[in-house]
């Protein structure tokens, strides 16, 4: 009796063990928050490796406005921290060691990749590999490329943002909302594009003084996921149109001598492929825009009918130029296919994809020998609040 | 006297209803759109989800059918009267030895991905063992508790599947299920082979029957249980190719729980949804290892007249050394599929053995049936 009692103490002391589960524990001040990181080429090296800095934004609670009331002093609220390295995830484990702190990426919000890094052949997509597939990384963490170095855009701090990684990513954020600039992308879908073998786009920021901007696309050819050119203002706005990529945005239109701008609102676009020459495919990319009037620099009313149409034309045209200005550059220059005429094919026509499949925009670039119509219509909802603020309105004319 | 009801160790029709979802619904969800989607093109993987789905609800149906015929009579003593004892006595071995390889594979993955997304630190042999010490409690207790468990557990798993599901949305792309109808016969027949390890578990229908006061509305209340698990499934893969496509579905490990970390649920309160979700799931997976090692003892009960306590102490330990065999993940994997071949192919070749050896003597022997 006595010496089974002794089992079952023994049984149950052992029970005890698995219950404190300690492995695991660790206090969130012990944490380094990792909200952004920016990844830079440093050299190429002589056997084909490339060395890369990664810049990794921690945040520093005892900065956070709310507490330098309390006597957090100048501290700033987050702390940049480079290493260089060949390998992205040695070198966040090298920046343990210098942060004193564990990195704790599942709060990750941006990550900016300078352009020297994805101009090289090959090199983003394993640069990408490790925030795809370490499971702290969660898909949804929002990717740019910069133009310039890219560690200088998380040492920006406006003075309404504590943290330079929320500001880039509310400024990506807005920017697509009413800036006219494109969708800002997540790592989930770059993993799509890496798998797949198609062209892509992604954004790209720069430093402009106190402030970054968000502007213009980096063109990326499929096979070696390598960056050809950052794309201007206008042709990513043309680009936006055609992919529907964009929200938002102004155009401006002249009609009559004076200067108007419109507001976008909804755009949609429609791409077509027909016949069934496959080298000499007709695609058709038809376009439909509605937008209000923002502002008018002339003195003539605007609930004049034939005025309204004149406007709404001027603005088609102004958008299909738009579009032809950006098709010439990627199919015209670059010879790729990032319209998504691609994934449309292989929606829509499988079975000529098949066929085009390797040779779409690398190869015999059947693409670049496609003919590519615009056609642009936009509505005009609303004048505005009012009709004239000018009153010598019938003197003018 | 109400205690007394519970303790009678006798279950309704509607809990075999949520007990087949409930053994079906485990690990197998959590990396099944991966094998479909790399299988099929683009989304043509549902319609191997819905052949599949459908062969195994009428399967399901089949095996309770066989087993309602024979009303409060246990797998051994009706196999029995169908195929002689000691052919019935291998066959319930080979079917206790699907339960225990069932619940060593589904213990040892779910201590895999627990580590993977929750703890980083902790070894896999300790998570383990702490997820089957738990399992061995709940099966030590009373059998018609299991399944009352299973009935207070399957809501909250099918709550936390439609909200992980309903959250999706916002990244929902239709543009990524097209094109339609591209797969050829033979990428079909691989994403059927692929998919069908994941309805395994449904043979406990043979053996739980017996405790149904009514067994009369099981076959159609299986039925139904495996319905539940092949529309959960149906929905899954859908809303995985929708949000990642087919691609990046086919290259992820687990994209059900990639699409739980996809989701952002606004405010920041929920930024970490899937160790919500994974959590939750833990509950689904806990009904699928306790209802595979109960059935083992319970096979094995009717073997060997000895308590059931002394037979979960042996067992524990084996599945225990079981689920701790392979070294990485990749001879994981190869035990899964070893217990997904065994799992079918025994449930389904007893089953029909069984059922046609009681049609032909059923017009003899059975007469008031």
């Amino acid at each position: 009796m006595g010496k089974s009692r002794g089992i079952c103490l023994l049984l149950t002391l052992g029970l005890l063990m698995p219950l404190t589960s300690c492995w695991d524990r660790m206090e969130i001040e012990e944490r380094g928050f990792a909200v952004g990181s920016a990844i830079d080429l440093v050299e190429k090296l002589d056997n084909g490796e490339y060395k890369i800095m990664l810049t990794t934004q921690f945040v520093v609670p005892a900065g956070m406005s709310a507490s330098t009331q309390s006597g957090g002093g100048n501290q700033e609220p987050f702390m940049n921290l480079s290493v260089s390295g060949e390998s992205v995830f040695d070198i966040s484990r090298e920046m343990s060691k210098l942060a004193s702190r564990e990195a704790y990426y599942p709060h990750l919000k941006v990550i900016i990749i300078s352009e020297e890094v994805v101009e090289e052949p090959d090199l983003f997509a394993s640069i990408m590999d490790v925030f795809l597939r370490d499971h702290e990384m969660r898909r949804s963490v929002k990717l740019s490329i910069s133009k310039g170095e890219a560690k200088e855009v998380l040492y920006i701090k406006p003075d309404n943002e504590d943290l330079p990684a929320m500001y880039i990513k509310s400024v990506m954020e807005n920017s697509y909302k009413t800036g006219g600039s494109i969708e800002p992308i997540h790592i989930g879908e770059v993993q799509e594009y890496l798998l797949s073998n198609r062209s892509y786009v992604i954004p790209s920021v720069f430093v402009a003084g106190d402030n970054i901007k968000y502007e213009g696309v980096g063109v990326f050819q499929g096979k070696n996921n390598q960056m050809l050119e950052i794309l201007n203002n206008d042709e990513t706005k043309g680009l936006g149109f055609i992919i529907e990529k964009i929200k938002g945005g102004t155009i401006k239109v002249e009609v009559g001598g004076d200067l108007i701008t419109i507001e976008l609102a909804d755009i949609k676009s429609n791409i077509k492929v027909e016949g069934k020459d496959k080298e000499n495919l007709k695609i058709s990319v038809k376009m439909e825009l509605e937008g209000k009037i923002a502002e008018t620099f002339g003195n003539k009313s605007v609930l004049d009918r034939n005025y309204f149409t004149k406007i709404e034309e001027a603005a088609a045209k102004k958008v299909e130029e738009l579009a032809q200005q950006t098709i010439e550059k990627v199919q015209g220059e670059l010879k790729v296919d990032v319209l998504g005429i691609s994934d449309l094919l292989y929606q829509r026509h499988y079975d000529m994809w098949q066929t085009i499949e390797g040779d779409w925009d690398q190869g015999a670039n059947y693409f670049s020998q496609s003919t590519i119509n615009v056609s642009a219509d936009v509505k005009i909802e609303k004048p505005g609040a009012t009709d004239n603020i000018n009153s010598n309105q019938n003197g003018d004319q | 006297m109400k205690w007394f009801d519970y303790a009678d160790e006798k279950i309704s029709d509607k809990e075999i209803m949520i007990a087949v979802p409930s053994i079906v619904i485990g690990v197998g969800i959590l990396s099944m759109p991966r094998e479909l989607a790399g299988a099929t093109t683009s989304s043509d993987g549902w319609i191997s989800i819905v052949i599949g789905g459908t062969i195994f609800v009428f399967i399901t149906w089949m095996v309770a059918k066989l087993a309602a015929s024979f009303p409060n009579q246990q797998f051994l003593t009706y196999a029995s009267s169908l195929v002689t004892k000691p052919v019935a006595v291998v066959l319930t071995f080979l079917l206790s030895v699907q339960g225990i390889i069932l619940s060593a594979y589904v213990m040892r993955v779910i201590a895999e991905i627990a580590k993977e997304y929750l703890f980083d630190e902790t070894p896999v042999e300790v998570i383990a063992l702490t997820f089957l010490l738990v399992v061995v409690y709940a099966v030590s207790g009373s059998r018609a508790g299991l399944f009352r468990l299973n009935m207070m557990f399957f809501p909250i798993i099918v709550i936390i599947a439609v909200l992980v599901i309903v959250f999706s949305l916002g990244w929902f792309n239709t543009e990524n299920l097209l094109p339609v109808f591209k797969t050829s016969f033979s990428g079909h027949l691989q994403g059927l082979q692929v998919s069908s390890l994941s309805y395994i578990g449904f043979g406990i229908v043979l053996f739980y029957t017996a405790l149904v006061k009514q067994p009369a509305g099981a076959p159609r209340m299986a039925a139904i249980g495996m319905s539940m698990a092949v529309g959960l499934y149906l929905l899954f893969f859908i809303v995985c190719l929708g949000v990642f496509g087919n691609l990046s579905t086919a290259n992820l490990i687990y994209p059900t729980i990639e699409l739980a970390k996809e989701i952002e649920i606004p405010g920041g309160f929920f930024e970490r949804f899937d160790s919500v979700f994974l959590t939750i799931w833990i509950m689904a997976i806990f009904n699928t290892t306790a209802m595979g090692l109960d059935v083992a003892v319970f096979a094995l009960n009717s073997l060997f007249n000895v308590k059931k306590a002394k037979i979960l102490f042996v067992l524990s330990p084996l599945v225990y050394f079981i689920g701790m065999f392979p070294k990485n993940f990749n001879e994981v994997v190869t035990l899964g599929a070893f217990v997904g071949y065994y799992s079918l192919i025994v449930t389904v070749i007893v089953t029909i053995v069984l059922l046609i050896i009681s049609k032909i003597k059923g017009g003899k022997k059975n007469g008031k049936k």
